[in-house]
């Protein structure tokens, strides 16, 4: 016997003395076919402890994938640390890696156009107290990039370090090669303290 | 401008599936979490399978699993008939807590993209999934059930990201 849920049971979580907070709420959602994406006026968002940006793209140039980048506060220096861990497709493993004194912190590969047209990657990255000013600046990425044919690509999980205590500002998501392509989104959230 | 909304939720005592039907369409993203087992025990390598609109072909699944005391291992099904979204525990409660992100499942000019995180306590086992759905229809309804063929029970929730 299968067991089906009719019909949809909107916004329970707002009934009656259910818990209702902290929320989630979305900020700003760009979508774009240019080579980079800024995220401005972050010490304006006084409400949000957290940050969380959702990506969807794709970029051009004919390429099979792209790395997908990241800075803060337009800060283009040696002061970020990252490291992943990962199950690639091209031979199947797993790996990790790390570096530190590097000029971005990578989110993870962004599919080309020398991939099926339906096929994009995506991502989750979240960005931890923002706000402050006593402490680095930590990043947490989960995304996936596979070829149309699984040849290569990888699910992977990402750590990012901005090795600076000031506040966040601004945050910059780019690559160094190519445009993005249509389709490509990039959504800011936050979450409130 | 709240977003994290709960679109539905069920709580299942036994049965062959769970179908999450009529998914609305104005969100970015969905997010399914559930905590969920099987009603006897299952096969090694054996758990829940996540389908969309009903749909039993074109899903591509790469895993990223570790049992306890075991290195990490990869698995890869190409083109499979579902998206491998947990193992179970292999001594009661056979058990997995799972959370499922799916990206634009509403776009028509998309192949659906999702990741899977899921710790499976009593094996223990837990991983992180990447899957792709290669179909450009948008997401109506999900289904969710046991690849061994056990019935499950869980509680599920099933909620919207966007705008």
């Amino acid at each position: 016997m299968s067991f089906m849920l009719l019909g949809i049971l909107n916004s329970q979580a707002t009934g009656g003395g259910a818990y209702t907070g902290p929320a989630f709420d979305h900020i700003q959602t760009v979508n774009t076919t240019g080579n980079n994406v800024q995220f401005n006026n972050l010490d304006a968002l006084e409400d949000y402890k957290h940050l969380q940006i959702r990506y969807s793209g794709r970029v051009g140039g004919g390429v099979n994938s792209v790395q997908l980048r990241m800075q803060m506060n337009n800060d283009t220096g040696s002061n970020y640390s990252r490291h992943w861990l990962y199950a690639y497709l091209a031979g199947l493993g797993i790996t990790s890696s790390s570096s530190i004194n590097q000029t971005d912190i990578q989110l993870g590969d962004l599919t080309g156009t020398a991939q099926p047209s339906y096929i994009f990657s995506s991502g989750i990255v979240d960005i931890l107290d923002f706000h402050s000013i006593d402490k680095t600046t930590n990043v947490q990425i989960m995304s996936t990039e596979m070829r149309g044919d699984l040849s290569n690509g990888d699910i992977r999980l990402s750590g990012g370090v901005y090795n600076s205590a000031n506040a966040l500002t601004s945050i910059k998501i780019f690559n160094t090669y190519t445009t993005f392509e249509s389709g490509t989104t990039f959504a800011l959230y936050g979450r409130r303290g | 401008m709240t977003t994290y909304t709960l679109i539905a939720s069920t709580v299942v005592g036994s049965s062959t599936s769970v179908s999450l039907g009529s998914i609305p369409q104005g969100y970015d993203d969905l997010v399914l979490v559930w905590k969920g087992g099987s009603t006897s025990a299952p096969s090694n390598g054996y758990g829940f399978k996540v389908t969309f609109n009903g749909s039993t072909g074109g899903y591509q699944n790469l895993i990223m699993r570790n049992n306890a005391g075991v290195a990490l291992s990869a698995y890869k099904y190409a083109n499979w008939g579902y998206i491998q979204a947990n193992t179970l525990g292999d001594e009661a409660p056979y058990e997995a807590l799972v959370v499922m992100n799916i990206s634009e499942y509403s776009k028509t000019n998309k192949f659906k993209n999702a990741t899977v995180q899921f710790n499976a306590p009593t094996r223990p086992q837990q991983a992180t999934i990447g899957a792709r759905w290669d179909n450009t229809a948008a997401i109506t309804s999900i289904q969710i059930g046991d690849d061994f063929g056990n019935s499950i029970y869980g509680r599920f929730y099933l909620y919207g990201i966007g705008n």
